[in-house]
């Protein structure tokens, strides 16, 4: 008995034998199986028997003669066929600029670091330079380096160079982007114990601090010439922010009779709590005030203090002074005093010696014109006095410092109306800044966007080129 | 001319062209809308349009060689807003879920011995109905079809295979149309 059922496993292939469609090696097999079964025959059978019922009853519908000119009637008038629009997709664009902000993102500080590095080489180059300038003007002054106010012009003339002075990373615009340390101001080469461990040189910012500006480092040369990056300063080297190292050597200061002016600008809100801090800060160094003055004008106070205090404890008032408030301006200045010094001291021996000349004639002429030798002993004795004081006048400026501290407070107290425009001039000074990066990046960038988008644009020019050329 | 030629013709605005290959197209055409949509007024207005469209979109066409199963695409879209719009289907039911219901058959009473064929044909769900269109009236391979309604040729090949049975029931329930039917079927 035949089965009345095709087998479940072989109808879809038969089914697709049948509309030739069969899978590559299918055909043989299924030919085979409808030679053994007959139900599978006979379904094959009633498959093309309904293919053909139909495509007849479809097929039959019938034809209207004028379908053909109805179309053609209805297409659009003689137009332009829409021109081929193929370039690229919205989507596309936006892998491309995913991709390109992607490259850049990771390239960028890979190519900021190696630039970096290329700089950090060129300053490490100028630091060693103005280190062996230094070293040459030291030989030809009786091994004695320059001073901290006028190195850079003393050496000039052995590096004959401007540009060693600035370090290509500064970008504070200063003429000098190196420091020498106060120690070493003036020194003998010979006192000198470890050459190799004494920083000569450093990369310094405005405040005269250690600058950090190579990859999280700077620079520093040595006493015998050599230099070297270091992340942090190494001894003998202030860090930023801080007015030298706080052991400082005033005992050169005062073998060399240095006098020490100093002058500072602090900006704090209390400027009259500040006056009253630098005064308890004056006398804890054993100094004292010579002149304390306040003003208030427009909402804007200004205190002023003048004070003189010992060198030795110069470096740690200022320091404290710091403290008070915000630093806006700072300096030291030191004045070579010896001249002053010996020339007093000559006076006040040449006084001395005719003081006891004159006491001797007194004492021999006694007798005879007391009143007269008494009167000019007398001034003599006033002119010695003058002469002491004088020369303790210039002696006591090689160890008392003087200072002047300025006190400012911030524009305080502004109207609502005045804020606002603060705000807004800083909300668009901050746009301002912010569009300036946006743009400074845009343009950096360049070398790698717009080949990249050329790129692009040509080749969807080209496949347009293509796309048109196929049309025609 | 072959057909590839025409097509290019076509693209550049050729009408002559086109309206040979209107000449050479349309009674399949016809035929297939007429398969799926179940109204011959409806099938003539749908496959001119699909006619006209594909006029408008030759410039898009990247491969003349695929124009057969191109048009019937075109009209197959048509041939569903079509049927979304007549609310034969749920306008608001995606297509896939669509086609699986039968489309509600209209139209007229038998007046020809094909009619009540058709009838029973028009019982077939618009998924298998297009199908079988794009087989047996239309004539693509599976191949054409499968780019046609983006499917996997192995998909076409099951669905093509489902058609079939449903059409083979659908027919086998009146022995008298289908001398094949006898002692087959599930």
């Amino acid at each position: 008995m035949t089965r009345s059922t095709p087998c479940d496993e072989w109808v879809e292939a038969i089914s697709a034998y049948a509309d030739n469609e069969a899978r590559r090696g299918e055909r043989r097999s299924v030919e085979k199986h409808l030679g053994e079964c007959e139900a599978c025959r006979m379904w094959l059978e009633a498959v093309r028997q309904d293919q053909k019922v139909y495509t007849e009853a479809y097929g039959a519908e019938p034809q209207r003669a004028e379908y053909v000119e109805k179309v053609i009637a209805r297409l659009p008038p003689e137009q332009e066929p829409a021109p081929v629009r193929r370039g690229f997709t919205l989507v596309e664009l936006g892998v491309v600029v995913a991709i390109i902000g992607i490259l850049a993102a990771t390239l960028f500080p890979v190519f900021a670091r190696a630039r970096e590095k290329a700089r950090q080489t060129s300053c490490l180059s100028n630091i060693k330079q103005l280190a062996l300038g230094m070293l040459m003007y030291a030989r030809d002054h009786s091994e004695h380096l320059p001073s901290v106010e006028n190195w850079p012009a003393a050496i000039l003339p052995y590096v004959k160079n401007e540009q060693v002075f600035v370090c290509p990373t500064d970008r504070e615009g200063s003429k000098l982007s190196y420091a020498m340390p106060w120690t070493l101001s003036g020194a003998s080469l010979a006192d000198i114990a470890k050459p190799a461990e004494r920083p000569l040189l450093y990369d310094a910012d405005t405040s005269g601090g250690f600058a950090p500006r190579h990859n999280d480092g700077g620079h520093v040369a040595f006493c015998d010439g050599h230099a070297k990056w270091y992340a942090h300063p190494p001894e003998g080297v202030p860090r930023a922010g801080v007015l030298g190292a706080p052991d400082r050597d005033y005992g050169l200061a005062e073998r060399l009779h240095l006098a020490y002016a100093a002058w500072i600008g602090v900006e704090t809100r209390d400027v009259l709590g500040a006056i009253s801090q630098a005064k308890r800060i004056i006398s804890e160094q054993q100094g004292f005030v010579l002149e304390a003055r306040y003003s208030d004008m427009d909402g804007r106070a200004n205190g002023q203090v003048s004070f003189k205090v010992p060198s030795t404890q110069l470096d740690i008032t200022l320091q404290a002074l710091c403290r008070l408030g915000r630093v806006l301006n700072w300096q030291v200045r030191g004045e070579d005093m010896t001249t002053q010094v010996t020339s007093a001291q000559a006076r006040l021996r040449v006084r001395e010696g005719e003081l006891a000349r004159s006491e001797q004639a007194a004492q021999t002429a006694r007798a005879a014109r007391e009143e007269a030798a008494r009167a000019e002993l007398q001034t003599l004795e006033e002119k010695t006095t003058e002469a002491r004081s004088s020369a303790y006048t210039e002696e006591s400026g090689t160890v008392l410092a003087t200072v002047s501290a300025t006190f400012t407070s911030p524009v305080a107290e502004v109207t609502p109306l005045m804020a606002t425009q603060r705000t807004l001039t800083g909300a668009w000074g901050w746009s301002a800044r912010m569009a300036g990066t946006g743009a400074a990046w845009v343009a950096g960038l360049a070398p790698v966007w717009v080949p990249l988008a050329a790129i692009c644009w040509g080749l969807s020019l080209i496949r347009r080129r293509r796309i048109a050329a196929a049309a025609r | 001319m072959n057909e590839e030629a025409l097509v290019i013709k076509a693209r550049r605005g050729d009408r002559q062209a086109f309206a040979q290959l209107v000449t050479e197209h349309h009674a399949r055409l016809v035929a297939a809308a007429r398969a799926l949509v179940s109204d011959a007024e409806a099938a003539q207005d749908i496959s001119q349009e699909a006619f006209i469209e594909a006029y408008r979109s030759l410039p898009r066409l990247e491969h003349p060689r695929r124009f057969r199963s191109w048009l019937f695409s075109i009209l197959r879209h048509r041939a569903l807003n079509y049927l979304r719009a007549a609310g034969r289907i749920d306008r608001f039911v995606s297509l896939e879920e669509a086609e699986d219901h039968p489309a509600e058959p209209t139209g007229a009473g038998p007046s020809e011995p094909f009619e009540a064929i058709r009838g029973k044909l028009d019982r077939l769900s618009v998924r298998h109905q297009e199908i079988l269109a794009a087989k047996y009236l239309e004539g693509l391979s599976y191949e054409e079809i499968a780019q046609s309604f983006g499917l996997s040729v192995n998909a076409v090949r099951v669905r093509c295979h489902r058609a079939k049975e449903k059409l083979r029931e659908l027919l086998s329930q009146d022995e008298g149309l289908s001398p094949a039917a006898e002692g087959v079927g599930p």
